[in-house]
């Protein structure tokens, strides 16, 4: 064996298979290895371990890591420059000295106390009276006695605001920003976890199913659903009261057929790619059916069922108001509405509803659906530059949920004052009429009878306008345009031909969809730029990875029961505030759903913060 | 069944094994996984200034690594993922630390394998389930799921047993090593490091590397000897 003794031979052996030997050991190993068979083996043995550990799974590092480090500095900030590695707990020399500190206080405390009161509390005569309560005819006890005992009444000391009372103050503020995983994490209750808010949590969604039943199979079907679209980093967490015991992890990423009990006591999460979210959705809504209350969470919105997520969805897509859409796309417009549009719509509702929420790229989108939802945007946009609104954020889902109830409060306001039937006008001018009212309100252009196309007036011009069976969306529009103009300009325009409006219509949506897309061009541009940017900064081998950009969502999935005995707090969306919704979707012609289908979000606030509290309960 | 997360199904078991070619061992080339890049001055400039959105862009390039190696050392995941989180931490908090003797990465890779070998040494891993089916696992219900998806993947329920028990002794053998060893078997055949980087590190010497690496392996082959064999 040459140079090499038999000792060092796998020594050199496990450096040459590293390649870490120098030119003449690695010749010298490589003749030996071809002289000796046993030398040859041990290599092979060497390789095939290190394979076998080189090909065990891997895993990615949480998607929260780099959010987590951030609120770790935050809160080191929250707590007067405290290094956060002091306030964590993952000290535990620390944990120890402050737990030996406390020993010696409650030790040093009771040996006062038994130096000081001692004598008296171990006489067992003493012990008696205590006891009994009652002086015995000892000669040795008298009320003298009883009268120099020490007062019984602790001192007590007066509150001051401790330091340490601030910090769990800014502790207790802590709640507002950590993240979901982090509340559960750190053991907060289960009410705190179920109610937390997804409007920060850009990459998380709230799947909870409420039903008393058995929805293993359901589960099992999620599962299945979810992984044979890619979805990976499975987790099951307990949701107990504290849930810092997590029972079990899985890191999975495939699954060919589950039959995993659904359990009330348990959550799951789940990366999922954002663009496959829709089809399993539509999918478990199928599934699931009527029996089953899914209620989506995100931020401070809460969509009880399907119904109730897919009309979040529209409205923030595409800023639209559902029901006065469906309804003037359907009354107006038979075309628009039979060539899909409106049905494409509903079928991207829930990934709109991420988009429009959760700011999650457009580029999940598939590009045939893209187009539609940019259409749909750019509708929803002209019908709130009609209103002359101030531009939104579109960034800003839930400001812009507010102003849209704002208006709508407004217009309520207008209505009540009008009448039932009478024409609703909103604080800028805006009519809406339910199909009654729009009967009287006719525009001059369509006096003739044939245009479909009414222009819808100001209430007193309403009065005189012949009948229109067709109020569309255009006619809104045009209105909205035109209040102010005299009587005579409003019925110039009616003597427009209905091909020129049809013409105007369209190249109005067109020009919006247009503007639209050079807008979503211009942010990918200027992205584009800045990484152009970042490459000549010298940071080009860093991949920029924004958080909207990440096309994987977490899903978290809840099966909640409700407790038996306390079935009204449900909201089904059959019951009284539901369902104005579902007639709104099925008769798109009804003026009083239209109405009635705003006012539902407010509606169903107190509920839903009950219904949050009745399901922590039954949670825990 | 063509499903979209096989790419990431880890090939593992001696079938596998066996369809590759016999000690093809290239010495210069070494197994080093993928280049470290991004060690230059100007992000260790840019972190040192506390810019955040560097030291960002810092952890994500290198996280899952770092992740990696800590839940092979500890054991567990959900304390890989503390201890991952500490080692950025602590790696921001003490930069002021860092004199440029070795590269930022490898300095913040000592920190993480310091904190897991710590962890790991005063025994503080938690109870929760194992994360790769293997028997050590059974009886449970998550594992029960977690053999439904394995055996869903491999070809034959026999070899996904095979696969899966051998897997598991590989498992079960890095984890009987003592930490010193493991961290060297985990740096060089899971990670890619090449000795210097590993005795940065472990802040040893080279030579040490390569006795840990030897003994660490000849016990690793000891162990799994008898399911090479078998299979």
């Amino acid at each position: 064996m040459s140079s090499i003794e038999n000792d060092n031979l796998s020594l050199y052996l496990s450096a040459y298979l590293d390649g870490e030997l120098t030119p003449e050991e690695s010749a010298l190993v490589k003749r030996i290895l071809e002289e000796n068979p046993e030398a040859r083996a041990l290599l092979e043995d060497l390789q095939v371990g290190a394979d076998l550990l080189q090909n065990l799974p891997r895993h990615t590092a949480p998607a929260t890591l780099l959010e987590d480090i951030g609120i770790h500095l935050e809160r080191e900030d929250l707590l007067n420059d405290i290094p956060a590695s002091r306030v964590e707990t993952r000290t535990p020399w620390r944990r120890q000295f402050a737990a030996a500190a406390m020993f010696v206080i409650i030790v040093t405390g009771g040996l006062w106390g038994f130096v000081k009161f001692g004598p008296n509390l171990v006489d067992p005569k003493r012990e008696m009276l205590t006891t009994t309560g009652k002086i015995d005819d000892s000669p040795t006890v008298s009320a003298g006695d009883v009268s120099n005992l020490p007062p019984l009444t602790s001192k007590t000391t007066p509150k001051s605001s401790s330091p340490v009372t601030e910090k769990s103050t800014a502790v207790t503020s802590l709640a507002h920003v950590l993240s979901f995983e982090q509340k559960a994490k750190i053991g907060m209750s289960a009410r705190e976890v179920l109610d937390h808010r997804f409007e920060n949590e850009s990459n998380k969604l709230m799947l909870q199913f409420e039903n008393g039943e058995d929805l293993t199979a359901t589960y099992a079907r999620l599962l299945e659903q979810l992984f044979d679209r890619g979805g990976t980093n499975l987790r099951e967490t307990p949701l107990p009261t504290r849930l810092d015991k997590i029972e079990g992890e899985l890191f999975y990423t495939g699954l060919a057929s589950v039959n995993y009990p659904a359990n009330s006591d348990r959550q799951l999460l789940i990366r999922v790619p954002a663009s496959a979210i829709n089809e399993v959705f539509t999918q478990v809504k199928a599934d699931t059916g009527e029996s089953t209350n899914a209620v989506l969470k995100l931020g401070e919105l809460r969509a009880n069922g399907w119904e109730e997520a897919e009309r979040l969805a529209l409205q923030m897509a595409g800023d639209l108001d559902v029901s006065e859409e469906t309804t003037m796309l359907a009354q107006s417009d038979p075309e628009a509405t039979e060539s899909g549009t409106q049905k494409i719509i509903e079928e991207n509702s829930i990934a709109s509803l991420l988009v429009g929420l959760t700011g999650i790229n457009d580029d999940v989108i598939a590009p045939k659906d893209r187009a539609s939802l940019e259409a749909a945007r750019a509708a929803g946009n002209a019908k709130r530059m009609d209103r002359d609104r101030p531009p939104v954020d579109p960034k800003s889902p839930i400001d812009r949920r507010a102003k849209d109830e704002r208006e709508y409060k407004d217009r309520t306001k207008g209505q009540s004052g009008e009448g039932a039937n009478s024409s609703t006008t909103s604080g800028n001018g805006r009519t809406n009429d339910s199909p009654a009212s729009s009967k009287d309100s006719k525009s001059a252009s369509t006096a003739d009878g044939d245009s479909p196309n009414p222009v819808i007036k100001a209430p007193d011009a309403a009065e005189k306008a012949p009948k229109s069976n067709n109020p569309s969306n255009d006619d809104l529009e045009s209105a909205a345009s035109k209040d102010h103009q005299p009587d005579s300009a409003a019925e110039q325009t009616g003597e427009k031909s209905e091909s020129a409006e049809k013409e105007n219509r369209d190249t109005d949506h067109t020009s919006l969809a247009k503007r639209m897309i050079a807008e979503l061009e211009a942010k990918h541009a200027s992205r584009k730029n800045t990484a152009q940017a970042s490459v000549e900064n010298g940071s080009a081998t860093v991949p920029q990875l924004p958080k909207q950009e990440d096309p994987y969502i977490t899903l978290v999935i809840q099966f909640v029961s409700p407790p038996k005995d306390e079935v009204e707090p449900r909201i089904p969306p059959e019951t009284s505030t539901s369902k104005p919704k579902t007639e709104a979707r099925k008769k798109p012609n009804s003026p009083t759903a239209t109405k009635e289908h705003g006012a539902t979000s407010k509606a169903d606030k107190p509920k839903e913060n009950k219904l949050n509290g009745e399901l922590s309960h039954s949670a825990r | 069944m063509n499903r979209p997360f096989q790419a990431f199904v880890p090939l593992f078991g001696t079938e596998e094994l066996a369809k590759r070619p016999k000690i093809q061992v290239n010495p210069a080339a070494g197994r080093k996984r993928e280049p470290l890049s991004l060690e230059g001055s100007r992000l260790i400039e840019q972190v040192q200034s506390k810019d955040f959105e560097a030291y960002g862009r810092f952890v994500r390039l290198h996280q899952d690594r770092v992740f990696n190696t800590c839940w092979r050392i500890c054991g567990n995941l959900e304390d890989a993922r503390d201890l991952t989180q500490e080692a950025f931490l602590r790696g921001m908090q003490s930069l002021a630390d860092f004199r440029g003797q070795s590269s930022l990465y490898t300095w913040v890779f000592r920190i993480a394998v310091n904190l897991a070998l710590s962890h790991k040494r005063k025994g503080k891993t938690r109870q929760t389930l194992s994360l790769d089916w293997s028997p050590l696992a059974e009886g449970t219900q998550a594992a029960e799921l977690a053999k439904r998806m394995h055996d869903a993947r491999a070809e034959t329920p026999e070899k996904a047993t095979a696969d899966a028990e051998l897997q598991g002794e590989v498992i079960k053998a890095l984890n009987a090593l003592d930490a010193d060893h493991r961290a060297v078997i985990v740096l060089r055949d899971i990670e890619g490091f090449g000795y210097r980087e590993i005795a940065e590190i472990l802040e040893v010497a080279p030579g040490t590397v390569k006795s840990r690496l030897h003994r660490a392996r000849i016990t690793l082959r000891e162990a799994i000897k008898p399911y090479t064999a078998r299979q």
